[in-house]
């Protein structure tokens, strides 16, 4: 009898069901398809190494560019790579991932570009530090020219204002030049 | 030449195939859509068992290996020209065909063939599915034309006389309602619903006993199917509802009256949960027989 | 095109009978194809019915990894579909092997290697809504004869791929 009362009040209200165009949201917190924003990306690899079925990879253009790619056919959106990446680049959308057609490309692939600067020092290509941890780094008003610095020559930098510390007398070679 | 017309009307378009055929997906349509309101889904289209049939017919047939392709392909034509000659034999308002003396005899029979060509379906499809499906149809089969039987034997019995205008004319009494019941106890199992669902339980044997049929010859199980329930309705309707003296008075009370009958099994199929072989065996013989020897002696006592 | 062949690709759309396939599937993406048959997502609206043989079927579902046994299976269940057919590949696993790819006995490859697969469905599992939209968009590609088979069979050419994965040569 109690299965008749359900029944029959379902039969009495309007059905549940949604129509395809509208279908429930996702919750905030759904993991969806990935997003790359190149801009704050370092290239650090971390996502890559986290990633267990390895649906990141990297690819390299000496000199110009670091490709950072993601296979949402190989991901199983465990957001792992959004919790590891130091400086929050990857983002899981919490939208659901539409079906495509095709296998390989459209829609499945995703590539972000991060292109390469010369060092305003040495001229050696790399990878820039985001804007945003520039900014927190420099904000003190340092230096402002070691912005355009590659690692390698902000590591010099900072031995040699370390050096002028100990040193008063400012005697700090110019033409040190880190090896590369 | 007049008989033979009236008997290719009576198959062809009125009440046969022109006829039955959108009727049965309406009703079809209309138990699936009963049953999707009861359990608060929306249900399918309007136009979806045509759809199905239609996409069906569109589509390739896969014959199995090692299987009679003659066998194969006939059943389901038999299946529906018997449906569709049962139909037509049923005095529906208006039906072409002359009353004949046994034409109860006849229509029993016909209505056997497609649980028949369900049978043998099952069997030359080589498919362990299809010959499990085919002999719970088989055994179901023996189970539930014992109540169903009983019921139309019994009105003959209270006519005296095997013919289906008889039957009709019989002046309403308990026998009537004592028989119905009967028929209704019968008719979820014939209809192959809900607590009965032995020969197509979709999830112990995966399909019914057609399992390995494909393409038009499937189009022409569905269709065989559909034309059934409207035959078993409008049987119901026909034999047990008092007939007024207006045929379309009578027409729109039997349509309705099938209605609603689809209706009651319908709600009883979506309550119910799947009965074992055993017990749906037990549930026919023991209650089934029990309904049909109170309703036989209820023809004597008069 | 006349009437009939209309309506039987109108059909087409309108009544996708689905069979499911799991090739070695952990269980998420078969988990949430019932959903489908739930009051809330009812399949049925759209015509789709859930069949269990692949002789009814016209779009299979393909859930879960390649591995070596499954791969024959696979072939031949899609063998049975009568045509013309269409193919939706569940979740990560089909299109690469996912987690598993490197396990013995599992192909890390695309499930495309083994059959032509028309529309892929990303997720892990992926949600029931985007199971429901790759379903509807197999049952539009069968409308328009544009899945892989029926292609491949208008152009007389096998519809076998030309890359075997994991066949001993
Ligand atoms: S969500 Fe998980 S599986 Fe997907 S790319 Fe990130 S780490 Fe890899
Ligand atoms: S996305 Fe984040 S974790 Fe991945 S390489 Fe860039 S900075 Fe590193
Ligand atoms: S895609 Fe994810 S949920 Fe689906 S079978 Fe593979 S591992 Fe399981």
């Amino acid at each position: 009898m109690a299965m008749l009362k359900t029944i029959l009040g379902n039969l009495l209200r309007p059905s549940r069901t949604r129509a395809p165009a509208d279908m429930p949201v996702v919750p905030p917190t759904y993991r969806g398809a990935l997003t790359h924003d190149a801009g704050r990306c370092t290239a650090c690899g971390t996502c890559a190494f986290v990633c267990a079925p390895k649906a990141i990879h990297f690819t390299q253009d000496p000199g110009i560019s670091v490709s950072w790619h993601f296979f949402i056919g190989q991901c199983s959106f465990c957001g792992l790579c959004e919790q590891n990446c130091p400086t929050r680049a990857i983002h899981l959308r919490a939208d659901v991932p539409g079906s495509t057609n095709s296998a390989g490309g459209d829609g499945l692939r995703l590539e972000s570009v991060i292109h390469l600067q010369p060092c305003t020092r040495c001229g050696a290509a790399h990878v820039p530090l985001p804007a945003a941890t520039m900014d927190a780094l420099w904000a003190a008003g340092a230096d402002e020219a070691e912005r355009g610095y590659c690692p390698d020559c902000r590591r010099w930098a900072a031995s040699a204002r370390l050096r002028t510390a100990f040193t008063p007398d400012g005697a700090v070679a110019e033409g040190g030049r880190h090896d590369r | 030449m007049n008989a033979v017309w009236s008997y290719l009307v009576a198959i062809a378009v009125w009440p046969g195939l022109l006829f039955a055929a959108p009727l049965g997906w309406l009703e079809l349509w209309f138990m699936r859509k009963l049953v999707a309101r009861l359990q608060g889904r929306q249900g399918p289209p309007f136009f979806q068992p045509f759809f199905d049939v239609m996409k069906l017919l569109g589509k390739e047939t896969v014959i199995p290996r090692g299987v009679s392709r003659g066998i194969f392909l006939a059943l389901p034509l038999v299946s529906v020209a018997a449906v569709t000659a049962a139909l037509a034999i049923v005095p529906l308002p208006g039906n072409p065909v002359p009353s004949l003396p046994g034409d109860v005899v006849l229509l029993l029979y016909l209505m056997e063939v497609p649980v028949l060509c369900e049978v043998l379906a099952g069997y030359v499809s080589r498919s362990i599915y299809g010959q499990v499906a085919a002999m719970r149809e088989a055994i179901l089969s023996l189970a539930y034309n014992l109540p169903f039987l009983v019921a139309i034997i019994a009105m003959a019995q209270v006519a005296g006389s095997f013919q289906m205008r008889a039957l009709q004319e019989v002046p309403y009494g308990l026998v009537h309602l004592l028989a119905a019941v009967t028929f209704l106890l019968a008719l979820p199992a014939r209809m192959k619903l809900n607590p009965f669902s032995i020969a197509n339980a979709e999830h112990e044997i995966i399909a019914d006993s057609h399992i390995e049929y494909s393409g038009p010859p499937l189009a022409l199980f569905k269709l065989s199917h559909a034309i059934e329930v409207v035959l078993l309705t409008e049987l119901f309707a026909v034999v047990f509802i008092p007939a007024t003296p207006w045929p379309l008075v009578n027409l729109v009370v039997y349509l309705v009256a099938g209605i609603l009958v689809l209706g009651g099994v319908t709600l009883l199929a979506t309550t119910t949960a799947r009965l074992r072989l055993t017990q749906a065996f037990r549930f026919y013989w023991v209650w089934g027989g029990l309904a049909s020897a109170i309703t036989m002696a209820a023809t004597l006592v008069r | 095109m006349n009437l009939i062949e209309r309506v039987i690709a109108i059909s087409r759309r309108r009544s996708p009978w689905i069979c499911r396939l799991n090739a070695g599937s952990c269980n998420g993406c078969d988990i949430e194809i019932t959903p489908l048959l739930s009051p809330r997502y009812d399949a049925e609206q759209l015509g789709i019915e859930l069949h269990g043989t692949p002789k009814h079927a016209d779009i299979v579902l393909i859930s879960g990894t390649l591995t070596l046994r499954s791969r024959q299976a696979i072939l031949d269940i899609y063998d049975q579909v009568p045509n013309p057919k269409a193919v939706v590949a569940l979740g990560s696993c089909p299109s690469s092997g996912n987690v598993f790819a490197g396990s013995p006995l599992v192909l890390s490859c695309s499930l495309d290697t083994v059959v032509p697969v028309d529309v892929w469905v990303p997720g892990c599992p992926p949600r029931p809504q985007a199971i429901l939209d790759g379903i509807a968009r197999a049952a539009k590609l069968l409308e328009d004869g544009a899945t892989k088979s029926q292609l491949a069979k208008s152009r007389l050419a096998g519809s076998q791929p030309e890359s075997r994965c994991g066949r001993p040569s």
